[in-house]
């Protein structure tokens, strides 16, 4: 809804400010924490080797005032503990605030707002400017800059400054600017300069006296630039020096400063005492120009032609970037980067990320040995040689919206930090050699080298850059190495200061579903923080006991990373839940390890119930002449016919609206006497041997039969018909193979719903029964015969 | 001398006398006449004493086979002890030297029409016993064959199965 408003009010202000202006440009200024009055955007810290971060920021929420959301374009300048951030709001008000700085609380989660201390520094009342009041005076791409004992800013027309921690004690100075320029914005962030000798009159003697102070120069929109001496003696008159833009261009109203100065302590185009260097987008005059001023004494040189030909393809909206021996590096707002002299002499430009026709504001850093900047309308990172700039360069693309680029070099690699606009987030390089950058930017191609980044997940506002490697402990004084961003829309939608801490290397883990049935997939999904670092992956998964997996984790995507391993659920016969753990280890590429655990539940396989199965035997004992026996009687030689009958199972205890779908006799015997005729030529008076035998029944769903003759016990004549000589116990072991059906929870995202899962169980049981024997079918008649040929005696 | 046959049966003391007599009478018999026709009468009493005795030890020692009814002979090396028993108890009064046994030999249904054993005439009919004997009663020797027939009963039936 603001940016509606906001851009319809800009839209209405370019119309209306126009007045043949060619294109109308939002220039920004932006530096990284130490505040760098050379503006190379890079920070030397020689411990920052490999350092990672959390994936997600914490939210540092900057609190409504008088109701306003608070907003800003503005990076967060951070020195030492404190990190000042400037905002604005639709009530033509801006503000600045300042927070301190600590280590992660315990109670910090990346991706949450955590609380801080938050203060409001000071309110900057500056209304709405232009023809018809569109703009916000108070909005613009400004900061803080904290220097030489000072804060200043700049917002609407007005440069303020303090004493570093005493805003009671502000001052301000009006910047101006063209005659016919009304427009009160700031695009800048003030110059703080060394101490340089400033001159002014004695209010009580007359004097020209002289003194050493700081000045801060800013420029604006109105195409004013300001010179102000930041301490003044006691009844001491002095007066600011300006430029103008029209000062050196006519036709030049809107010929506008945006370009947050940068100084240059090698030039002598000016005198001895250095120069800020600022840059002019000439929308209306169409002389973009490079300004060298000097403070103290407000005299300039205007940079604008090399060999009677101008030097810069486009406006200079952004900060010229100055190297330690005074050189200069000029982005134009097509990404055409221009090397000059310490004085302003042109030596060479690269022109191989420029679009004019796609603008592209953005700082430049230095690192001492290469340019880096970003181009092709924020879409590609480049670098070249600062040594031989202008024969070459590399470059990176596939992103998109990409702000200034923020440089941290430990003295042979640099690490480049770009928040962006865009999906891409913040994004972090990999180290990249100082000496032979186009090593890492020709490594492969895009997409190959792509794959090394970090997306971290951050949408930025356009021109908001990065704090890179910031912040101190406000308690012991240890360095933090935060990243500091800003976002309009960050925790709970409020505009936020994002702090991207340094990660200890972590993973953490899930195991889905759960619960699950034995035998079914069991997905461990492993997301290692930060991403890209992941060597390899395992996972070991156990129940406290015995059963135990190792499985190698493979990694399944990249953005973002996930690992994944699949495993069987283990079969869970305990009759109870079976709690698993996994510990998932992950193994950076620099050997450091990272563990986390999950939990999964499997659930029980359905025991049988307790004891044995019911079962009948029957046995029915046939006489030759096909009639029965009395029932529990036989006699020997006659056949029997056993029946097994199984008693339907019942179903598993325990499960949720058991069924049982199918039951049938696996196996079945019945286990009886049997007997042979003792034909052997022993001593033994046994007639029948006896031994004990098993008989397969034949099965038949939960029935099963058999037949088999009483061969082992008989009882001749003359014993009494029917009695029972001898009661023999005859059993029928079997199994029985059950299945069955019943529901089970599972686990999704709607929640628990039910579904049919089916089972089997195998169980056994003894049937048994006893046989009566009451004699014998057959028996035997032995006749003695005299044999008719015996012979006669002899005597 | 012949002092008679021993019988169990309540005529016991007369037939001891009866035998007396009669082996006096043999005796006379055999001095007078010299006639081998005279002996049948105890032969055929020893006939009796071996029958019985080996009645009963077959009974002991066979069994029908379940599954076809026909009579199996079982332990026969316990058979022939048996018989042995029987006979000593069949002839308690005859000295056990006066009676050898020659042979024993049980045969089963597999032999069923083979050759008999020496002595014998019909063809094996099937599970039977055969003994063959001498007697030796003073200076004559009596040779004895006999034979114990097995048949099985069905009683469900009412057959004989052989």
């Amino acid at each position: 809804m603001r940016k509606k408003r906001w851009a319809i009010a800009l839209l209405v202000f370019i119309l209306s400010v126009s007045l043949g202006l060619p294109q109308n440009v939002l220039g920004m200024d932006n530096y990284t924490h130490d505040a760098n009055i050379s503006r190379d955007n890079t920070v030397v810290d020689s411990s920052f080797n490999g350092l990672v971060y959390n994936n997600n920021p914490y939210y540092m929420e900057i609190p409504q005032w008088n109701g306003y959301q608070q907003y800003s374009n503005t990076t967060p300048v951070v020195v030492g503990k404190q990190l000042w951030q400037y905002t604005y709001d639709d009530s033509g008000y801006g503000h600045l605030w300042e927070l301190n700085l600590q280590k992660p609380g315990s109670d910090w989660v990346p991706g949450n707002a955590v609380s801080t201390s938050v203060s409001l520094i000071q309110n900057f009342d500056v209304g709405t400017s232009g023809a018809n009041g569109e703009v916000n005076s108070a909005a613009g791409v400004s900061g803080p800059t904290i220097s030489q004992g000072y804060l200043a800013i700049a917002v609407g027309n007005y440069l303020y400054w303090w004493p570093v921690g005493h805003p009671d004690q502000e001052q301000s100075s009006p910047i101006g600017g063209n005659p016919g320029n009304t427009i009160q914005l700031i695009a800048a962030s003030p110059l703080i300069t060394p101490p340089l000798t400033a001159r002014g009159t004695d209010m009580m003697t007359g004097d020209i006296v002289t003194w050493q102070t700081p000045f801060a120069v800013v420029g604006s929109w109105s195409g004013g630039v300001i010179s102000q001496p930041l301490s003044t003696p006691t009844n001491v008159m002095e007066t600011p020096n300006y430029y103008k833009t029209t000062d050196d261009a006519s036709n030049a109203t809107n010929d506008i400063v945006t370009s947050s100065p940068a100084w240059n302590s090698h030039t002598t185009a000016l005198g001895t005492q250095g120069a800020a260097v600022f840059g002019v987008d000439a929308a209306q005059s169409g002389m973009n120009r490079l300004i060298l001023m000097d403070p103290a004494s407000g005299s300039y040189q205007t940079v604008y032609e090399a060999n009677n030909s101008p030097i810069f393809y486009g406006p200079i909206d952004s900060s010229p970037a100055v190297t330690p021996d005074g050189t200069m590096f000029v982005p134009d707002q097509g990404a055409g980067i221009y090397k000059l002299s310490a004085n302003g002499d042109y030596l060479a430009d690269d022109t191989t990320a420029m679009d004019q026709s796609n603008p592209c504001i953005a700082n430049v850093a230095v690192d001492g040995k290469n340019v880096i900047w970003v181009g092709n309308g924020h879409t590609t990172l480049n670098v070249a040689s600062i040594f031989m700039f202008g024969s070459g360069s590399s470059k990176t693309s596939t992103f998109s919206g990409l702000n200034s680029p923020v440089v941290v070099s430990n003295g042979s690699t640099d690490t480049v930090f770009m928040s962006s606009s865009s999906t891409n987030g913040l994004i972090v390089t990999d180290p990249i050699s100082m000496n032979d950058p186009a090593v890492t930017f020709d490594a492969g191609n895009n997409n190959v080298w792509r794959d090394i980044w970090q997306t971290l997940g951050s949408v930025s506002p356009a021109y908001t850059s990065v704090a890179a490697d910031v912040g101190t402990d406000s308690t012991d004084g240890s360095a933090l190495h935060y990243l500091a961003t800003w976002t309009d829309y960050g925790y709970d939608s409020q505009g936020c200061v994002e702090i991207w801490a340094p990660s200890d290397y972590g993973v953490t883990a899930t195991a889905d579903p759960s619960p699950v049935n034995s035998g079914e997939q069991v997905i461990i999904t492993a997301m290692p923080n930060p991403a890209g670092l992941t060597q390899s992956m395992k996972a070991h998964i156990t129940d406290g006991g015995k059963n135990t997996i190792d499985i190698d984790m493979a990694q399944w995507s990249k953005s973002p990373e996930k690992w994944l391993g699949v495993i069987n659920a283990p079969n869970n016969y305990t009759g109870a839940d079976a709690h698993y753990t996994v510990t998932v280890t992950a193994a950076e590429k620099n050997g450091k390890t990272a563990t986390a655990t999950a939990q999964f539940t499997v659930n029980p396989i359905p025991l049988p119930p307790p004891g044995n199965l019911n079962g009948h035997l029957k046995i029915d004992a046939w006489r030759r002449n096909n009639t029965l026996q009395p029932a529990g009687t036989a006699k020997l030689g006659d056949d029997l016919a056993v029946t097994l009958t199984v008693d339907t199972p019942p179903t598993p205890s325990g499960l949720l609206n058991a069924q049982i779908t199918g039951a049938q006799i696996t196996k079945a015997w019945i286990h009886t006497p049997q007997g042979k005729p003792n034909t052997r030529d022993s001593n033994e008076r046994i007639p029948i041997i006896r031994s004990e035998k098993n008989i397969d029944l034949t099965l038949n769903g939960l029935t099963a039969s058999t037949k088999y003759k009483e061969n082992w016990a008989g009882y001749p004549p003359p014993i009494p018909d029917n009695q029972v000589m001898e009661t023999d116990p005859i059993f029928a072991p079997f199994a029985v193979h059950v299945d069955y059906k019943y529901q089970v929870p599972v686990a999704t995202k709607a929640g628990v719903t039910y579904i049919w899962e089916t089972g089997s169980y195998d169980a056994s049981g003894n049937a048994s029964t006893s046989l009566d024997i009451t004699g014998t079918e057959p028996y035997i008649v032995n006749q003695y015969h005299h044999d008719q040929g015996t012979p006669p005696w002899e005597p | 001398m012949f002092k008679g046959q021993v019988k169990k049966d309540q005529n016991d003391k007369r037939k001891r006398r009866i035998n007396g007599l009669v082996v006096i009478g043999i005796t006379v018999v055999l001095i007078l006449a010299a006639s081998a026709g005279s002996i049948f009468v105890i032969r055929n009493s020893l006939d009796h004493a071996v029958g019985a005795a080996l009645v009963a030890a077959v009974d002991k020692h066979s069994v029908p086979d379940a599954d076809t009814g026909v009579p199996q002979l079982v332990s026969v090396p316990v058979m022939q002890q048996d018989f042995i028993k029987n006979l000593q108890g069949e002839l308690k009064n005859w000295p056990q030297v006066s009676y050898t046994l020659q042979s024993f030999q049980a045969f089963s249904e597999k032999d069923k029409g083979s050759q008999p054993p020496t002595g014998f005439t019909t063809p094996i009919p099937g599970p039977s016993v055969y003994v063959t004997m001498s007697m030796k009663i003073s200076h004559w020797k009596i040779p004895i064959h006999s034979m114990v027939i097995c048949k099985s009963y069905e009683t469900s039936t009412g057959t004989w199965v052989q």
